[in-house]
């Protein structure tokens, strides 16, 4: 609810602020009170954003716990794409590529950890990114043929995921 | 093991193919080729492409159907070089043209004009090193011509499906284009590229409702998503909201009448607005982004010690950066010192200023094109033109060569971004693909620059034949600067409504919300539609649905317009075409 309330204040604010300041001159005592609205609908915005993430994670859905549970769920895959490139690589470049975009979700549901703190989420992020751009190379290795250079990556992809899912337990 | 189009053998042993010979000579003749036809091109009609996407698919032409070999991450360099030389076309004709139309070339040696516009290409792109970081891999911007052309470059390892959805995305939206240009060839106007739905729908005069038919601009929406409805709804408050309600409180002119009305809003009103909601939601941005940018700087140190098996490091070394803001400076303060006479005291606020203000206006760009594609160049130069004018004591010639400087610096910057977040999907190596681009990105200041001279010498410019309508809209940006015509409080207001837009915890919200009021409505409509159908897709479908059909289709639609617009370019060149 205070989420709602502070979109509306927000959207109110910027709309009133606009128009004020788009008259030849501005209307400066008009736009004053449209950025203090704004202000007053961006504290119950943050506030209430704050308070659902707290919800969701005590109901065990979204947040830290999703979280957990897609980094797992993409390392006991790629640890099936270690056993299977050794058969069959095609179909296991496949399940690579399944992974890959599974951790594209992770990436849309990391944002909310802004609110526990913007530098706590850059180090996740970080650590992330830079474990998906190691499968994103093995990804391309593979497909090109080079498989000496996709088990390279694929291996230190998986362990810079595991570091991740460590980092996102310890700071939990 | 299944063999995809263009994949030749097994390669066990051999090291993995990445920056190669091949790449680099493709990349900069092709570069260079799409630098010469755009610049003319530019000069004439006022439009220039990245070509990213088009030198993609050159480069798997050559690669792998002409040399039979040719990986992913190869190409990757074909393609990154190849925009890296051609993107300053962009910051040269915006600019240089206008010391031509206004006769004031022959005041500057033109070897400055070569140092000045070859250092911004530079300095855009070390000036981006620690924001890699932080737009790519912390905030995940979604940059969709990198997205688009890191799908081209999969295409040939994604299989069949996704390749043919691509193909069909790049014939349908080239065979638009082509009919909508067929006048140009005495055919007849079958499609049109714009559609007044206003005067269909019987809407006053006064509301904008024209949409451009661009299935290039539907599939950057296709492939943005959620971020570009904010630039819809901005689009909304701009257009629908402010402007009624302006013209119902009489703030317009009496003698502006009927459909002038738009536009004198937008021109005089929103637009100013937006490029202050712009510069104060960037703001904002960089100090709420100070503690990433501080986590991404630890880490880039930390990451340029660690090396590969090779010696290599992943990412460039912090040195970098600050070697290009030291060669900024100086190149600056030099610049100021000799061609402005300016002083020493007055020289070091300039260059100071000048450093300061193509970090910002970089970091602004990069952010507008990796949240949204769109690039707010002409504004920021207006916003460079203003500094600069007042703090070299408004000495035009020495503005705008400076202005060239920081136009092809944040040009480059923007498609740095764009190559890297392609580099990150395929998994190349962003250090390799940053000292590729600094090695070959000057180069393409030298060719706009030639060209430039070359069409002066042959045709004059800013005249029937050779418009040059960018440079065009630069001189009176000057001339309203000089006249004292510069709507600063416009800046001011649109500058605190974006700083605390920006506070809302929403990624951008005041960069997004006034690129929307600087864009003209004709192509957010279209945009919008892409960002609506990419929403609902995901909705009803789920992600994978998107990444498998969405992506791939909204990608050929932008490889085929982007296509069309080069072959027209070159055909205007060759003088087959007369715009």
């Amino acid at each position: 609810m205070k989420k709602l309330v502070g979109n509306v204040m927000l959207t109110a604010g910027l709309i009133t602020g606009a128009i004020a300041s788009a008259r030849n001159p501005p209307l400066w005592f008009a736009v004053g009170g449209a950025l203090f609205i704004m202000g007053a609908g961006i504290v119950l915005r943050r506030q209430g954003e704050k308070e659902e993430l707290h919800r969701n994670i005590t109901k065990g859905e979204g947040g830290e716990v999703e979280l957990k549970k897609i980094l797992e769920n993409a390392l006991t895959e790629i640890e099936t794409v270690i056993k299977e490139k050794e058969t069959d690589l095609e179909k296991a470049r496949k399940r690579l590529g399944k992974v890959l975009e599974t951790l594209e979700t992770f990436a849309e549901k990391a944002q909310p950890l802004r609110i526990k703190g913007i530098k706590f989420y850059g180090e996740i992020m970080t650590s992330f990114s830079k474990a998906e751009r190691h499968l994103n190379r093995a990804w391309s290795a593979y497909a090109d043929g080079y498989i000496r250079e996709g088990d390279t990556y694929l291996e230190s992809g998986y362990a810079q995921l595991r570091e991740t899912s460590k980092l996102l337990k310890s700071k939990s | 093991m299944e063999r995809y189009v263009g994949q030749s053998v097994t390669k066990r042993e051999e090291s993995y193919r990445e920056v190669t010979p091949v790449a680099i000579i493709l990349g900069v003749l092709w570069g260079a080729f799409m630098a010469a036809s755009f610049t003319y091109a530019g000069m004439i009609m006022g439009f220039t492409s990245g070509g990213s996407a088009i030198a993609a698919i050159v480069g798997w032409g050559i690669l792998r159907g002409l040399l039979k070999k040719g990986t992913v991450v190869e190409n990757n360099i074909v393609q990154t070089i190849a925009s890296a030389v051609n993107i300053s076309v962009s910051g040269v004709i915006f600019t240089i043209p206008a010391l031509y139309i206004m006769g004031l070339h022959q005041e500057i040696n033109t070897l400055y004009f070569f140092l000045a516009t070859a250092a911004g290409a530079i300095l855009g792109i070390t000036f981006i090193i620690p924001l890699r970081k932080q737009m790519i891999e912390i905030d995940r911007l979604r940059f969709p011509t990198g997205t688009a052309v890191a799908t081209i470059l999969k295409t040939p390892g994604s299989g069949i499906e996704k390749a043919r959805l691509l193909f069909f995305g790049m014939i349908l939206s080239a065979l638009v284009y082509l009919i909508q240009q067929f006048p140009l060839f005495g055919l007849p106007h079958i499609i049109p590229e714009v559609v007044d739905l206003g005067s269909v729908l019987h809407l006053p005069e006064w509301i904008n409702l024209t949409i451009a038919l661009s299935l290039m601009v539907f599939g950057m929406g296709l492939i943005t998503g959620r971020n570009g409805l904010i630039v819809l709804a901005g689009g909304i408050l701009s257009y629908y909201i402010i402007t009624p309600v302006v013209k119902a409180l009489g703030w317009i002119p009496a003698d502006v009448q009927g459909s002038a009305i738009s536009g004198y809003v937008y021109g005089t009103m929103t637009r100013p607005l937006g490029i202050g909601m712009l510069l104060g939601g960037s703001i904002a941005g960089l100090i709420l982004s100070l503690p990433v940018i501080a986590v991404a700087m630890k880490s880039l140190a930390q990451a340029s010690r660690v090396k590969d098996k090779n010696g290599n490091s992943e990412e460039l070394p912090i040195y970098y950066l600050i070697g290009g803001a030291i060669l900024a400076f100086a190149l600056l303060l030099i610049t100021a010192y000799k061609l402005g006479g300016l002083g020493l005291g007055r020289s070091l606020l300039t260059a100071l200023i000048g450093v300061a203000w193509i970090f910002i206006a970089s970091l602004l760009v990069a952010m507008s094109t990796g949240m949204t594609d769109w690039s707010p160049v002409s504004g920021l130069s207006l916003v460079s033109v203003m500094i600069l004018l007042y703090l070299t004591h408004k000495n035009v010639p020495l503005t705008i060569l400076m202005g060239a400087t920081v136009g092809v610096a944040i040009s480059g910057a923007a498609d740095m971004m764009q190559d890297l977040k392609t580099g990150h999907m395929v998994g190349a190596i962003p250090s390799r693909q940053q000292k590729v681009e600094l090695l070959t990105a000057w180069l393409g200041p030298i060719i706009a620059l030639t060209v430039v001279g070359l069409i002066w010498n042959a045709y004059g410019i800013g005249n029937d034949k050779v418009p040059a309508p960018q440079a065009m809209a630069l001189k009176s940006m000057v001339d309203a600067v000089l006249g004292g015509n510069v709507p600063i409080d416009k800046f001011i207001a649109g500058g605190l409504l974006g700083f605390v837009l920006s506070l809302s915890g929403i990624p951008g919200l005041g960069v997004l919300v006034g690129l929307s009021m600087y864009l003209p409505m004709l192509y957010i409509i279209p945009y919008g539609i892409g960002c609506v159908v990419n929403e609902i897709a995901k909705r009803k479908k789920g992600y994978e649905f998107i990444v498998e059909k969405v992506l791939p289709f909204a990608a050929g639609l932008m490889v085929g317009e982007a296509a069309m617009t080069l072959l027209f370019a070159v055909l205007t060149v060759a003088g087959v075409l007369q715009p």
